[in-house]
């Protein structure tokens, strides 16, 4: 492994992904297990209550201090053991996010989590904030009662709306539902959002994409430390600028299966700002973080189990 | 022990063994009888106080939904559309054209320290531009005011803000800025608009310091001398977050407590979300806290929030729901957990009062209330529907069957009627809102509120918005709905007093209650009803001791 000079420091801006989804669709499930197992990142994740979620006390550090001021901090911040921390969004969400960013040097990203009835879709519109780049809106959908919820007289405008709004769908409790009731569910969802909709379990690398960090990432094309097994992650470095029109060609063509990317590039018409390549199931974004600071640009992309790896190679290769 | 007899005009009492009386006698802070002079003469030791003689007394208005943030924008210049009368009695014309708006903040840059410090913005709000016909107030006009401090316009819908060039620069907000909610012009630059809270928080400091400066004791302050300058004696918090906390029940003792201070408030504790463990910690939190009460300051009620607003097509409302199309609003509780969510509170005896502003919020509040009642009854819990704006004749029998209250919000009628009328619900459901005649003929315990700082404090608007209907275009929205100003005052005194359980100490003028009034200029029974908002308020007393209007 070497050293990417500059590009290994992170980014100025925080990837905030957005968790959403019913009551029991199993938010609270997926944000313990990203708490206990993070993947080596450090996230921050946003809670309505600490009463959601359920940190292993052996986690907790004694004791909280803000890294501006050692002052202890409220009680509406806890560390881990792990890097990672909880903030409970009690004074608002403008607030909140204005602590997290006092912890930007010491953590990879952000994760919201969105009440039962809230629309992630909105949420996610605060990780436009400067400090922060939008990074995906991922909505849980529990199979066993997803179907009646949508129709509920009081909550299926709402349920709707939530699924719409994702970019990826991941359906819960599948060692509870049988295979008749999976593919129904994905019928069904065909037809409600155009988010890709994957069966849990999911890995932590596909929640969250790529570690934002290069240096987490091994120098040749397979990422042993973040890439699950079964699936398929391919790494390509770039050694010049690419153009405009190669980026908009790459987020229109994506083979099917992708789940992640993440690239820091360099493109024509802005070389001297480092911008940021983003896919989150079905969407892709481009946004810039700042500006270019040299080092190696790089895209690292994960795809789905059985995923072909010709077409990955083809896919980055777009890129010129 | 002095007794002190207190001749008026006229006096309403709105106690019914003895409606009218020439003079009140008060000892110890409180009424010990209303009767004649001469009867009142007959207590021992009591003396005559002439200086109320020339007025009409009522007792001191209670308003059952408003918020302690009310008296915080005072800080900030007001540049609205109706006239207004700040707390310490300055009354701001209203802003009608963009040009009285860029004059009104040109003579509050010139009150400040120059040169302009970037760490301290002109702040601005109450900015309605619904009425600008065809003109949007952007950074370009605010320039004209200054061009090196930055200057943000909070409008009074909350969801909008304009800033200035000066602004944008110090916040880095540029042609750079990706983020929805900041329109650009054909160059590509931001035209000084910022819509939603995303948008509205790159505003950085000036925005943060809108909402620091509400949390002020000079906030507080403004709140009792607004209630002071309009006849209101008791007031609520509606709904705080930390009022359990030692520290805001401390800031609180310490203003609301003070001799000074001229009014009652009565502060409802609004729940974070949590689990039941933590729900329960939290009523047994909220019980405690009434041991922190005195005669000025209550803590020990609850307040939650099911739906958002009409205006904003945030509440939950039944078919037909919105009818220009719009979506249905949105839940702030799950509908399936509110009976979870309200079960630690009704089984500890608490007061619950819960803003339901469309009548599908309505019907969930009902069903988790009658699921209650069924498992723990209670009698005389007096559980509220607050703003209870569309709220049908088939749940106000309801409401009224399962022992509950409705608070209206009476005010919307003239600030928004024209615009439900024309886009939210249609003319017909507009003309149903807020049917407080639908409720009293149904025999549902009625108040009616301002929502300060929604629309202004002040009972008799409220009572006016009420027995009038009248929208700010001059239509009378819903005719048949009309109440009789002995009906609106009775709602704004008792009626509130009853849903805030302090019934026994004020909301009307008889012995043992507390000396509480408001002291008008006019007899608002015999003035047209259509001037009943412009009664003049001399002030109020409170517990015995006159405070008058600034």
């Amino acid at each position: 492994m070497q050293a990417h000079g500059s590009a290994n420091s992170p980014s100025p801006r925080l990837p905030l992904t957005v968790v959403g989804g019913y009551l029991g669709a199993g938010k609270t499930t997926l944000l313990n297990a990203l708490l206990s197992d993070p993947q080596g990142q450090r996230i921050a994740i946003l809670v309505n209550d600490f009463g959601e979620v359920d940190i292993d006390g052996r986690l907790l550090e004694a004791s909280s201090e803000d890294p501006h001021s050692g002052k202890p901090l409220a009680g509406d911040i806890l560390t881990l053991a792990n890097g990672c921390i909880c903030c409970s969004m009690v004074d608002g969400f403008a607030e909140t996010l204005e602590t997290v960013r006092g912890f930007a040097d010491r953590i990879d990203r952000v994760v919201v989590e969105v009440s039962g009835v809230g629309d992630p879709r909105q949420v996610a519109r605060w990780g436009q904030l400067p400090g922060f780049t939008p990074d995906g809106v991922i909505v849980l959908v529990d199979p066993l009662s997803i179907r009646a919820r949508a129709s509920d007289r009081y909550v299926g405008e709402t349920v709707v709306r939530q699924v719409a709004g994702a970019d990826l769908v991941v359906i819960s409790r599948t060692d509870l539902a049988d295979e008749d009731l999976l593919v129904e569910t994905e019928t069904w969802l065909a037809t409600t959002t155009g988010a890709m909709v994957v069966r849990s379990p999911v890995p932590a690398a596909v929640l969250l994409g790529p570690p934002l960090r290069i240096d987490h990432v091994a120098t040749d094309n397979d990422d042993a430390r973040s890439t699950p097994p079964d699936h398929v992650s391919i790494v390509r470095h770039l050694d010049a600028p690419v153009s405009r029109a190669s980026v908009e060609a790459w987020m229109a063509t994506r083979p099917l299966g992708v789940a992640r990317a993440k690239g820091l590039v360099r493109i024509d018409d802005r070389p001297d700002d480092r911008s940021v390549l983003q896919v989150c199931g079905s969407s892709a974004t481009v946004t810039v973080d700042g500006p270019w600071d040299g080092g190696d640009a790089v895209v690292v992309a994960i795809a789905l189990p059985g995923t072909p790896r010709a077409g990955l190679v083809k896919w980055l290769g777009l890129l010129r | 022990m002095t007794t002190t007899i207190h001749p008026a005009a006229s006096i309403h009492t709105f106690d019914p063994s003895r409606p009218t009386a020439d003079a009140v006698a008060v000892r110890n802070g409180r009424f010990l009888a209303v009767g004649s002079v001469d009867e009142l003469l007959r207590i021992d030791g009591a003396t005559i106080d002439g200086s109320l003689e020339r007025f009409t007394l009522i007792p001191g208005l209670v308003e059952a939904h408003c918020h302690a943030m009310a008296g915080g924008m005072w800080h900030h210049t007001y540049c609205g559309y109706y006239d207004r009368r700040g707390p310490d009695g300055t009354m701001w014309p209203g802003c009608t054209t963009i040009a009285e708006v860029i004059d009104r903040l040109r003579d509050a840059e010139a009150d400040l320290p120059t040169p302009a410090d970037p760490d301290d913005p002109l702040l601005a709000w109450g900015l309605d531009p619904i009425y600008f016909t065809g003109e949007r107030l952007v950074a370009e006009h605010l320039d004209r005011v200054s061009t090196t401090r930055p200057i943000f316009v909070f409008h009074a819908s909350g969801h909008l803000a304009t800033v200035n060039t000066a602004l944008m620069a110090t916040e880095g907000i540029n042609a750079d800025t990706d983020v929805d909610g900041v329109p650009k012009d054909g160059h590509g630059d931001p035209i000084g608009e910022l819509q939603e809270p995303v948008a509205m928080a790159l505003a950085g400091r000036a925005f943060r310091k809108i909402f620091a400066d509400i949390k002020t004791d000079e906030s507080l302050w403004n709140f009792g001398n607004e209630a002071r300058n309009t006849g209101t004696t008791t007031l609520t918090d509606l709904g705080n977050q930390q009022s359990t906390d030692v520290a805001e029940v401390a800031r609180y003792q310490q203003v609301f407590d003070h001799d000074d201070f001229p009014a009652r408030v009565s502060v409802f504790h609004m729940p974070a979300p949590g689990t039941p463990d933590t729900l329960a910690e939290t009523a047994a939190a909220v019980t405690a806290n009434r041991d922190n009460s005195s005669d000025k300051l209550r803590f020990g009620h609850v307040k939650l929030i099911i739906d958002g607003s009409i205006q904003g097509y945030t509440a939950r409302l039944r078919w037909p729901g919105y009818v220009n199309g719009a979506p249905n609003g949105l839940w702030l509780l799950p509908p399936e957990q509110v009976i979870d969510v309200l079960r630690p509170y009704h089984r500890a005896g608490l007061l619950i009062h819960a803003h339901c502003n469309g009548d599908e919020a309505v019907d969930v509040f009902l069903d988790a209330v009658e699921g209650l009642l069924g498992e723990t009854p209670r009698v005389d819990h007096r559980h509220t529907v607050q703003h209870c704006q569309l709220t049908t004749p088939d749940q106000y029998r309801r409401i009224a069957a399962l022992g509950m209250c409705a608070n209206v919000f009476s005010n919307h009628t003239w600030y928004w009627g024209d615009q439900h009328a024309a886009s939210t619900v249609g003319p017909d459901r507009a003309g149903r809102m807020n049917s407080a005649r639908t409720a009293l003929d149904l025999g549902v315990p009625l108040s009616m509120h301002s929502d300060a700082p929604i629309t202004p404090l002040g009972g008799l608007h409220v009572a006016w918005a009420a027995v009038n209907r009248l929208t700010a275009t001059g239509n009378v929205l819903g005719p048949n709905e009309r109440i009789s100003v002995d009906e609106a005052l009775r709602a704004i005194t008792v009626g509130a007093a009853h849903q805030l359980k302090m019934d026994d100490e004020v909301g009307s003028i008889s012995p043992h209650k507390f000396a509480d009034l408001a002291i008008l200029e006019a007899d608002p029974f015999a003035v047209d009803p259509m001037e009943l908002r412009d009664v003049p308020v001399w002030g109020t007393m409170l517990g015995g001791r006159t405070f008058q209007a600034g």
